[in-house]
This record gives C-alpha cells, sequence and structure tokens, in this order.
C-alpha cells in the first residue's frame, strides 16, 4: 500500500514553498479572506461567546462515551438496512471498499472530497484494482489532474492560479485555453456530469455522525458530495471513529460552527443526513449503503490523556487559515493529508512521533490556531506535549529522543536553574569566558560548532557582566 | 465478506477510556436523554402558536438572508399564481444541456394542486413526475424517472421546513418524491408554504428532535438542508455558482 505521508521532506519542502512568490500570494489570500471572517460568524452566533467552550465540552463528553455513540449510530445503521464496517487500521478499510466494489461489480467510482480516504490511500488501491476513481469536487478534481496532493483541508487546489488550471484543463480536458474560473468551472462541470451518470458507486467521507437518530451528515457547497451519495447504486462512506455526536442538538450547535470554521458561512450549502439505503419503491437514491468506521490510530490518542482532545477536532481547518506558519510554507510541506496547525499534531499521531518530529517544532506556538478552533482544542498545549515525548523519548508511542547532546544540555539547565549558587557561579564565569571569545561590542553573531543554528537567523546578546538580581538590588526604589 | 471486528473494536475503544468511565447502561441513559429539555418545549408552543404578522416577519428574514445567497425567493398568492410564476420562468430559461424543454416534479399534494400540466400545456412542456406504483415493475419504473430526470431542465419540489435566519430549505425523503430533482436539473424551484418558515436551526432541531420518535415523520434513512444553488470558489477563490448541481433556485412562498 501507498504510503500517505512525506512528512521527512518538511524543512526542504517549506524552503521551497517561502520561495514561490505566487504561493506567497495565495495563502496570503486565503488567510486574509477566512481568517478574520471566521471570527466574525463565531461571535454571530445566538449562543454567544461562549460557544466554542460549549462546543468544546459536546465534543469532550462524546469522546468519553464514544463506545456508546458508535454501538449506537452502528444498530441504528443496521436497522436502517445499511452495513457498517469496523476497520481497525488502513488496510481494512481498504479491503473492505474493495471487497464492496467487487460484490456490486465496480468499474467506475465517484468520490466526494475526503482526507480520511487520503489518509489511508484509497484511490491508488481502487486504481491498482483496474476501478476507475473520478475526485469530484472542483478543487480535488484539479489536483486528481494534475496527479498533486491536496494542499489545504477545504481548498485543495489553493496552490494553483487560475492560469495553470487553464493550461492543466486544456491539456487534459482538450478545451480551448482560457484562466476564466466561470468557464473553467462549467468544464469541470460538464465532464464530472457524465462521470456522476455513469459510476457504479459512491464514495464520501462524513463530516460528523449523530448516534442517537443513526445518521452520517456529509457537507458541500458543490453539491458534488450529494451527487455521490444519490445517483449511484451503492454509497459507500468513510468515518474517523471520533466523528460523531450524541444528539440533534449537539450536531446542530457543530455543524454550525463547523459551517463558520470552513468557510465563515452560517450553514453550508448542501447538508445531507444520510442513516441508510432507501426502501426499493422509493424513486430514486442508492440501494446499498455501507459505512466504514476507523480506528487507523485513533485509539491510541483515545489512551494517551495529554493526546485524547485530538479527537474533538472536526477538520473544519479554521486553524490552518490563521497560523502564520501554514501562511508561508502552505499545505504540501506538511506531507500529509492534514496540513497546518491540526496536521502538526495529527500526523505525529498517526504517521509516528520521531518521521513527524519537524512538523511539531516548526510550529511558533502563537496560540493563534487555539483562538480560531471552533471547539476551542488547546493545539499549542499538544504541541510542546509532542516536543516534550520527543525530547524524552516515549515508550507508548515508541519515540526515541531526537538529541542525545540536547537533552542533556536542557537536563544540564534544569539542574543549575534549581541550584542559585551554582547557577549564579556558573554565569559569572561564562560571563568572563565569553569576553576572550567576543571581544567585539554588541550582541553575539555567531555561536560556535552544534550551537551555530540559533544565530543563522538571528542574534544573541550576551550574558551581562552583572545579573539582573544584583542590578536589581542596588536599583533605587522610588520613593 | 471480510470480517468484521466490531465488538474487538468496541471494545478496544472501552479500554482506551480507561478503568473510570462507569457502566456503560448508566453513561448511555445520561448521554441520550429520555426528555426534551424545556427551552425545546417553549420552542415548539412558539413555533405552533405563530401569528399571521409573525409570518409574514419570517417570511422578511428570509427573503433578506437568500439574497447574498443567489437564492430567489417569491411571495405568492395562491398556488395558481405560483403557477404562473413557474411558467413564466419555463418560458424564459434555456436548457443546459440538449434542445427540448421538460420538467421533473415530485408527486405532492401543495404540487399537485399546481396543476402545472394544464398551466405549461400550451407551450408544450412534458412535466414529468417521480410518483412510483409499487404493484409495478420497480427497477423499470426507476429507470424511467431517472432518464427523466438527467432530462429536465428543471425540477419542482415542495419542502417540509424552510430555515429563515439560513436561508435553507429542509427536505426529508418520503416516497414519490425523487432527491435526485432538487439536484440533477439546472433549474430548481421549491415550492412552500407561509405556515412552514421557521425561525432558526435551533428552532429546526426542536421540531426535528420531537419529530424523531415518531414512525411517519421521523427522520427517514434520507434528509437534505438546502441554502441556495450549487457554488464554488475553488479556483483562486472566486465565487462561481453551478459547480455541480443547481445554478439556480428559487422558492416560492405560498401566503395563503
Amino acid at each position: 500500500m501507498d504510503d500517505p505521508f512525506t512528512t521527512e521532506k518538511y524543512t526542504a519542502k517549506s524552503r521551497q514553498a517561502i520561495s514561490d512568490k505566487r504561493l506567497q500570494g495565495a495563502l496570503a489570500d486565503v488567510q486574509a479572506r477566512l481568517g478574520p471572517a471566521t471570527q466574525t460568524m463565531y461571535s454571530a452566533q445566538p449562543e454567544g461567546a461562549g460557544i466554542r467552550q460549549q462546543a468544546h465540552e459536546i465534543r469532550q463528553r462524546c469522546i468519553e462515551n464514544l463506545d456508546i455513540l458508535l454501538e449506537a449510530l452502528a444498530d441504528k445503521v443496521t436497522g436502517n438496512g445499511g452495513q457498517v464496517f469496523f476497520a481497525n487500521d488502513a488496510e481494512e478499510a481498504v479491503s473492505c471498499c474493495l471487497a464492496v466494489a467487487k460484490k456490486h461489480g465496480v468499474k467506475t467510482v465517484v468520490k466526494g472530497k475526503s482526507m480520511v480516504t487520503e489518509e489511508v490511500g484509497l484511490n491508488q488501491a481502487l486504481e491498482a484494482e483496474g476501478v476507475d476513481v473520478a475526485e469530484t469536487d472542483l478543487g480535488e478534481y484539479i489536483i486528481q489532474l494534475a496527479g498533486e496532493k491536496p494542499s489545504h483541508i477545504i481548498a485543495p487546489a489553493i496552490h494553483k492560479t487560475r492560469e495553470q488550471v487553464g493550461q492543466l484543463f486544456a491539456e487534459k480536458l482538450g478545451i480551448d485555453y482560457t484562466a476564466d474560473p466561470a468557464a473553467l468551472t462549467q468544464a469541470a462541470r460538464a465532464v464530472l456530469r457524465e462521470k456522476f451518470l455513469a459510476a457504479d458507486m459512491g464514495i464520501t467521507g462524513c463530516n460528523l455522525a449523530c448516534a442517537q437518530t443513526g445518521h452520517i451528515t456529509t457537507v458541500s457547497n458543490e453539491g458534488n458530495i450529494r451527487m455521490t451519495s444519490t445517483l449511484p447504486r451503492v454509497h459507500v462512506a468513510f468515518m474517523g471513529m471520533e466523528r460523531v455526536v450524541a444528539t440533534l442538538k449537539d450536531h446542530d450547535i457543530l455543524f454550525r460552527l463547523l459551517s463558520s470554521g470552513a468557510a465563515a458561512q452560517k450553514l453550508g450549502g448542501y447538508v445531507s443526513y444520510v442513516g441508510g439505503p432507501g426502501p426499493e419503491d422509493y424513486p430514486d437514491g442508492p440501494v446499498a449503503f455501507h459505512l466504514i468506521i476507523i480506528d487507523n490510530g485513533r485509539s491510541r490518542m483515545l489512551a494517551d490523556p495529554a493526546f485524547r482532545e485530538m479527537l474533538c477536532c472536526i477538520r473544519c481547518s479554521a486553524c490552518l487559515n490563521v497560523c502564520p506558519v501554514y501562511g508561508k510554507i502552505g499545505g504540501h510541506a506538511y506531507g500529509s493529508p492534514y496540513s497546518g496547525p491540526v496536521g502538526a499534531v495529527v500526523t505525529p499521531l498517526l504517521a509516528g512521533l520521531n518521521r513527524a518530529q519537524d512538523l511539531c517544532f516548526g510550529e511558533t506556538l502563537c496560540g493563534a490556531c487555539k483562538q480560531a478552533c471552533p471547539v476551542d482544542i488547546d493545539l499549542p498545549r499538544m504541541l510542546r506535549e509532542l516536543r516534550f515525548r520527543l525530547a524524552e523519548g516515549d515508550e507508548t508511542w515508541s519515540a526515541t529522543p531526537v538529541s542525545k547532546p540536547e537533552k542533556f544540555a536542557m537536563d544540564t539547565f534544569a539542574w543549575f536553574t534549581s541550584h542559585p549558587a551554582a547557577y549564579r557561579a556558573a554565569l559569572f564565569s561564562a560571563s568572563r569566558m565569553q569576553a576572550l571569545v567576543y571581544a567585539k561590542e554588541g550582541p553575539i553573531r555567531q555561536l560556535p560548532g552544534p550551537l551555530a543554528g540559533w544565530t543563522r537567523s538571528r542574534t544573541l546578546r550576551k550574558i551581562s557582566s552583572r545579573p539582573f538580581r544584583s542590578q536589581w538590588k542596588s536599583r533605587k526604589q522610588p520613593s | 465478506m471480510i470480517q468484521n471486528h466490531r465488538a474487538s473494536f468496541i471494545n478496544r475503544v472501552r479500554q482506551s477510556l480507561g478503568p473510570d468511565i462507569g457502566p456503560a447502561d448508566v453513561r448511555r441513559a445520561r448521554i441520550f436523554p429520555e426528555t426534551s429539555e424545556k427551552v425545546s418545549q417553549n420552542l415548539l408552543q412558539a413555533v405552533q402558536s405563530r401569528a399571521p404578522k409573525e409570518r409574514e416577519t419570517l417570511l422578511a428574514m428570509l427573503m433578506d438572508q437568500a439574497g447574498p445567497l443567489h437564492l430567489h425567493v417569491t411571495p405568492v398568492a395562491d398556488p395558481a399564481e405560483a403557477a404562473q410564476q413557474i411558467a413564466a420562468l419555463v418560458r424564459q430559461k434555456n436548457p443546459e444541456w440538449g434542445e427540448k424543454k421538460s420538467l421533473i416534479r415530485w408527486s405532492h399534494p401543495l404540487l399537485d394542486a399546481l396543476d402545472l400540466e394544464s398551466v405549461l400545456a400550451d407551450q408544450h412542456i412534458p412535466v414529468h413526475t417521480t410518483a412510483m406504483d409499487s404493484q409495478a415493475d420497480l427497477q423499470g419504473q426507476r429507470q424511467l424517472i431517472r432518464e427523466n430526470t438527467v432530462a429536465s431542465f428543471m425540477g419542482i419540489t415542495a419542502a417540509d421546513y424552510c430555515v429563515a435566519d439560513t436561508a435553507t430549505i429542509v427536505m426529508k425523503t418520503h416516497p414519490h418524491q425523487g432527491r435526485a430533482v432538487s439536484l440533477v436539473p439546472s433549474v430548481h424551484v421549491a415550492v412552500i408554504t407561509i405556515d412552514q418558515i421557521l425561525t432558526n436551526l435551533t428552532e429546526l432541531y426542536a421540531v426535528l428532535d420531537d419529530e424523531k420518535n415518531t414512525p411517519e415523520n421521523g427522520l427517514t434513512h434520507h434528509m437534505v438542508f438546502i441554502s441556495g444553488p450549487s457554488k464554488t470558489a475553488d479556483i483562486e477563490l472566486t465565487m462561481v455558482h453551478g459547480a455541480h448541481g443547481p445554478k439556480e433556485m428559487h422558492i416560492f412562498v405560498i401566503r395563503a
């Protein structure tokens, strides 16, 4: 199976992105349009400013009762004539989908945008079996034609200019070149309409599920997910196991916040509730519905009190739209279907801490993501926790210490700070020693050896010959 | 079929939650409350006892919200006027795919009352429905309905509810009411009555919650909320209407 993660290239890809002027413009644009607008939408909710905290409590309560919610959801869907499959990992999820496709003699598939299917590498697996897979979200369709990966959770082709899309369509769809978004959208509309009408199977993700009523819900503005879940005779939905709430009331609040967080909307254009296949004597709709509920490492997050909070996430991508790091390096650098702050936490937890270590070290801990999160997830706390586990090493996550010298240096520093006399003595001798190496006035411009990285893009102030404590003591008290 | 791991899957989730979570039945009772809250009861009462003047206020609110979403809301006096308005639209609009104009509509009492078949007779426009005869060949009927839906340039539906604050129509899936009618044709027209308008989503969910346990109007196997025509901003964040679904959407609100 293809590995969906290429997180090792984080630093190289970031550097590449920063020097890409067109990408910088596109990222600045998406952040300027969606970032502030999202905040306005939150505060316009009838529940008032506290709604994000309220939603956090709802999600926390749902996650703490996840076993019950999943059972209730599965019972209802099964009772409605649907099939529910529980997949422990990516491989099981994919083979389940392949088995369904085989059973129904599926040759062509249309897909709604779904990050969890990217996570399990579904498209490649279907294509390997000779099934024709068409992504139908316009952005996702563009990157599928271009042979690329999504760079934003809800706007996957945000890194492409209209001219690039025009050239791509001229080349792949054989239309006359145009850079007009309306004409390009119309061209894709015509091609994809035929695909929708011909497809044997539709595959979607799941934005949220309601356990009490037994429905999964999907949202789109284009209507492609409705097409995908209405026209083919078989509908398969992929769902990360945490995407469930208990009641309709919970669902109402979270879906409003999802719409606000994702696109600064009151409500997404099309919201579909799917609880099973329709009876045979209904005029249309799929005759088979399969729900694949995926763990793939999520129960490990559930079991770790420090990372359980991550399962509250509803993948709206609001944190991408405010993150100063995402705003510079874009989505591809993260090497994961999940980019931005959410990606920096969730990717290490899915792909392995050491493998994705650069992601959590790359974020700034500025806290903008927490402020933008519709369910008030403390991403900075989890980033710090990941850094801690990576520094110390961690058995449950099979993490080995990132840098032994750094760990030694930090442990030494910790010892000195808790022994004041030794600390003062060390500072005193260091301030005398530095005078021998750095004779010049002003800050230190280049540290030696392994410390040089610190001064590559900043200077370091010299240690004062008189420590702050003694300056403070001799300071004149205002009378 | 490959093996399903439900029991072990749920068990692992339970184990991951830790030893202190408490018995499942106690937690189940707590997370799925039996009785609806007093707030919901009050909301329901407000919906049921709404005065005509308040309904007009909601209609005005719906029209305000619909504008920016490119959703056209037109109040009409009665079903006959709704039918005339639809006839005018049919005359005005050209089909997006192919030359011939035809319509597809739900089989629904409100739409039956419009008598579109007669109103459109002088334009020679065929009006198909999604009515099913459960005694006849189901496959064949579904096939024909699909062909008619794909061939139609306009789809006409009713709705269960309409939410003013978000300019949303709510449609549960009922027999004889095709889902694709509001999706595949280039123009979607929904006909509703003024008493179907609710204030906001909170009110809607109170109503849905109240109905969820009654078999005849429970949530059914499928329900959709539609707030305006299909749209996308996937190319340089430029808004374009008509990505996959209808390019145009109209709601006619019957006042009487």
